[in-house]
Order: structure tokens, then C-alpha cells, then sequence
């Protein structure tokens, strides 16, 4: 096996392991919201636009507080990291092969990647 | 309805629609607002904040098995992908100078007009030995696996034309949040004349990245709502594993048909949104 083909095989196995922790944390949550909330009606609350903001900071530190909604929370987090590493890992992997316009241009999709994810 | 029924239809709905974006390179935002919207009226900002966990979810369900399959050129996508996230940033600072209703428009012309060049491009009757000078300098040429199993080269052609309308692409989500994925697929098929499979595959790809540019913008203005994203996030990744194993054996000209449906239909949503308002 090349070691072109080694760094792919890495990346889709960070890629699957990565998607499967958000499947799991995302289900789970669901699971224990709908354990808790399945039987009532479906209430206007997230028909109705809110007006508070919030950031992926506060998003962050409430987080941790183990709710179920999240939980589902930490799981959509993943899956947005999941991207932001997919091209992080494309960066690395193009440097390694040495090539120098497509790690630039892997940085530079990163740096914007990042700049939206923090954004506020 | 109760929160278990609305959460079972939104899963099952959201199956389809992985399996939609899966095979079509879309994302499953075509089917998830519709539905969200004027099924279960909810609000637009939370069913666009639905469709971009539906984007993410597509993308990541399918990226594993269509760079393992190898029909994903990701050199490729990432080259195109500077051009789609220039336009999404254009795109969300042009937002005040520019009419939506007229955008919303012309861009459901375009569609119906993609979808009539889409079912008129037959592939199978293109046989390019040579490319343009930048996929050559860019190494941006690759191979396909065939139905044979022999690995089928091809040679991306106009590759400045594709860069160009992956740039309006951004442009367009960036302004209206929608399309993306659309016009990818399109640049990929009518400008860079690449297989239909490769554009829906790198389409795939790439779609998640640009949708992450906006995710950290979603969650900060609380458009993304866990109790709808969940159903939703699951239902679609399902959809997209599937899809991504029916693609190998599904003809071309069916996903061509397909695309080209689905499409016409995003047209018609968006003309009947900009001509009355719903949007």
C-alpha cells in the first residue's frame, strides 16, 4: 500500500469513527428527550422564532450540564467539527506529499471554516 | 400531534431526503423545508436551520463510502471549494444591496433551464482524450470505477467556466441559503464535463464544507432547534448510507431524471415563494 493511500485510509477512518460518536450522542439524547417528552403535544415553542441569541461558546459551556437536548446539542457539534477536520486532515495530508497549492489551499478553506464556526 | 409522531413523520421524511441528497449531490435541504414549512409550520429560520444539519449529515453519511468507492475527486473539490466560499462570504455581505425576489427568480430560471441541459447531455457519447491547462498543471484529472470494475479515466475540461459558476453557487447560498448544492453539481456536469457520478460524489463533498461556514452563524442566531435538528440529523445519515450504496448500481440517465425533477421542483417552490411571498 502507497503511502498516498495509507493517509486516505486514515482519514476515512477518522471521518467514520468521528460521524459515529455524533450518531451516538445525538441519538441518545433524542432517546432520552423523547423518554421524557414523547407523549406531549408538540408545543409552539420552536414554531415561534426566538428572539434571544446565543453563541457556540455558551452553546459550549451548557453543554456539559448532560440534558438531553444537549446532548443532541454536543452530537450537532461533532458533525460541524467532523467538516472542520476533514479539511484540517486534507491540509496535513497535502503537506506531507509535499504539495504546496493544495495545502495552501486547504489552509485557506480552513481559516475561513474557522472564522464562521466562531463567529460572534 | 405528539412530540414521539412529529419526531417518528420528521425521521422518516428525513430518511428520504438523505437518500435524495445522497444520490443527487443536493443535500437534503430540498425535501427537509418544504416539509418542515408548510407541513408542520414551522417557522422558515428553524426549517433553514433543519436543512443545514440535513446538509452536514448527507455529506458526512456519504463522504466515507464515496471516497472509499473512489468516485469523490477530492483534489478537485477542494479547488472548487476556494471559489463556492469567496462567494458565500460576497454573497452574506451583498444581502442589503440586493433585490431576493429578483435573485429568487432568475436563479428558478436557471434551474428549469439545468434541468433541460442536464437531460440533454448524454456522456456516454463524449470521448475527451485531452484537458484543459490547469487540471493539468493541477493534477485535477482522475478515474472513476465503471460497472466493469476497470478503472474509467476522465479529463476535466473548462475548468476556469466551472470555477466561475462555483463562485455565483456561493454566491447564491450565501444570499438566499439555498442552491448550493444545486449549482455544484451543474458546474461539475455542464462546464467541467465530468461523469455524473464524480459531480454528485464531489458535490457531496464539498457541500458539507460550505455549510459549515455558515453552522457557527446558525447556532448564534438560535436558528437550530435539537428537538427538530435530531430527528432530522438521524433520518437523513440513514437515507445517506443507503443512497450511497444504491449509487454504484444505479444507471446515469435515471439520476440524471431524478436531478432534473427535483430541480424543476426547487424552481417551483422558489418562483411560488418570490410571486407571493412566502419566503
Amino acid at each position: 500500500m502507497t503511502s498516498v493511500k495509507k493517509i486516505e485510509n486514515l482519514i476515512i477512518m477518522i471521518l467514520l469513527i468521528g460521524t459515529l460518536i455524533s450518531i451516538s450522542l445525538v441519538l441518545v439524547g433524542g432517546l432520552f428527550y423523547l423518554s421524557q417528552h414523547g407523549f406531549q403535544l408538540v408545543k409552539t415553542d420552536f414554531v415561534m422564532p426566538k428572539s434571544q441569541t446565543t453563541n457556540i461558546k455558551i452553546i459550549w459551556q451548557s453543554i456539559f450540564s448532560f440534558t438531553p437536548l444537549n446532548m443532541i446539542n454536543l452530537g450537532l457539534l461533532v458533525l460541524v467539527f467532523i467538516q472542520i477536520l476533514r479539511v484540517a486532515l486534507l491540509a496535513w495530508f497535502y503537506y506531507s506529499i509535499q504539495d504546496k497549492w493544495f495545502t495552501f489551499i486547504s489552509i485557506f478553506i480552513l481559516l475561513i471554516l474557522l472564522y464562521g464556526f466562531l463567529w460572534r | 400531534m405528539t412530540v414521539l409522531t412529529f419526531s417518528l413523520l420528521l425521521l422518516v421524511f428525513s430518511f428520504l431526503a438523505g437518500l435524495l441528497g445522497a444520490l443527487t449531490g443536493l443535500g437534503g435541504g430540498v425535501v427537509i423545508i418544504p416539509v418542515l414549512v408548510l407541513l408542520f409550520h414551522v417557522n422558515l429560520h428553524f426549517a433553514m436551520g433543519a436543512s443545514l444539519i440535513s446538509v452536514l449529515a448527507t455529506s458526512s453519511g456519504t463522504a466515507t463510502a464515496y471516497l472509499r468507492q473512489g468516485y469523490t475527486n477530492l483534489r478537485l473539490g477542494m479547488f472548487l471549494e476556494t471559489a463556492a466560499v469567496i462567494g458565500a462570504l460576497c454573497g452574506a455581505l451583498l444581502i442589503p444591496f440586493i433585490s431576493v425576489t429578483f435573485l429568487t427568480i432568475l436563479f428558478s430560471f436557471i434551474l428549469f433551464l439545468s434541468a433541460y441541459l442536464t437531460l440533454k447531455r448524454k456522456e456516454e457519447h463524449e470521448h475527451y482524450q485531452q484537458s484543459h491547462s490547469w487540471a493539468i498543471i493541477l493534477k485535477l484529472n482522475s478515474s472513476y470505477p465503471s460497472k466493469t470494475k476497470i478503472e474509467q479515466p476522465y479529463f476535466v475540461q473548462n475548468v476556469p467556466q466551472g470555477l466561475f459558476v462555483m463562485g455565483i453557487s456561493g454566491l447564491i447560498a450565501g444570499l438566499l441559503g439555498i442552491g448550493s448544492g444545486t449549482l455544484k453539481v451543474l458546474a461539475m456536469d455542464q462546464a467541467l464535463r465530468l461523469p455524473y457520478k464524480v459531480a454528485t460524489t464531489t458535490s457531496n463533498f464539498m457541500i458539507g464544507i460550505t455549510a459549515a461556514t455558515s453552522a457557527g452563524i446558525y447556532f448564534s442566531n438560535g436558528y437550530i432547534i435539537p428537538s427538530i435538528a435530531f430527528p432530522v440529523m438521524l433520518g437523513v445519515i440513514v437515507g445517506s448510507f443507503v443512497g450511497a450504496k444504491l449509487l454504484i448500481n444505479i444507471h446515469t440517465r435515471i439520476l440524471r431524471i431524478i436531478f432534473s425533477i427535483v430541480i424543476c421542483l426547487i424552481g417551483i417552490q422558489m418562483l411560488y415563494n418570490a410571486l407571493f411571498g412566502i419566503a
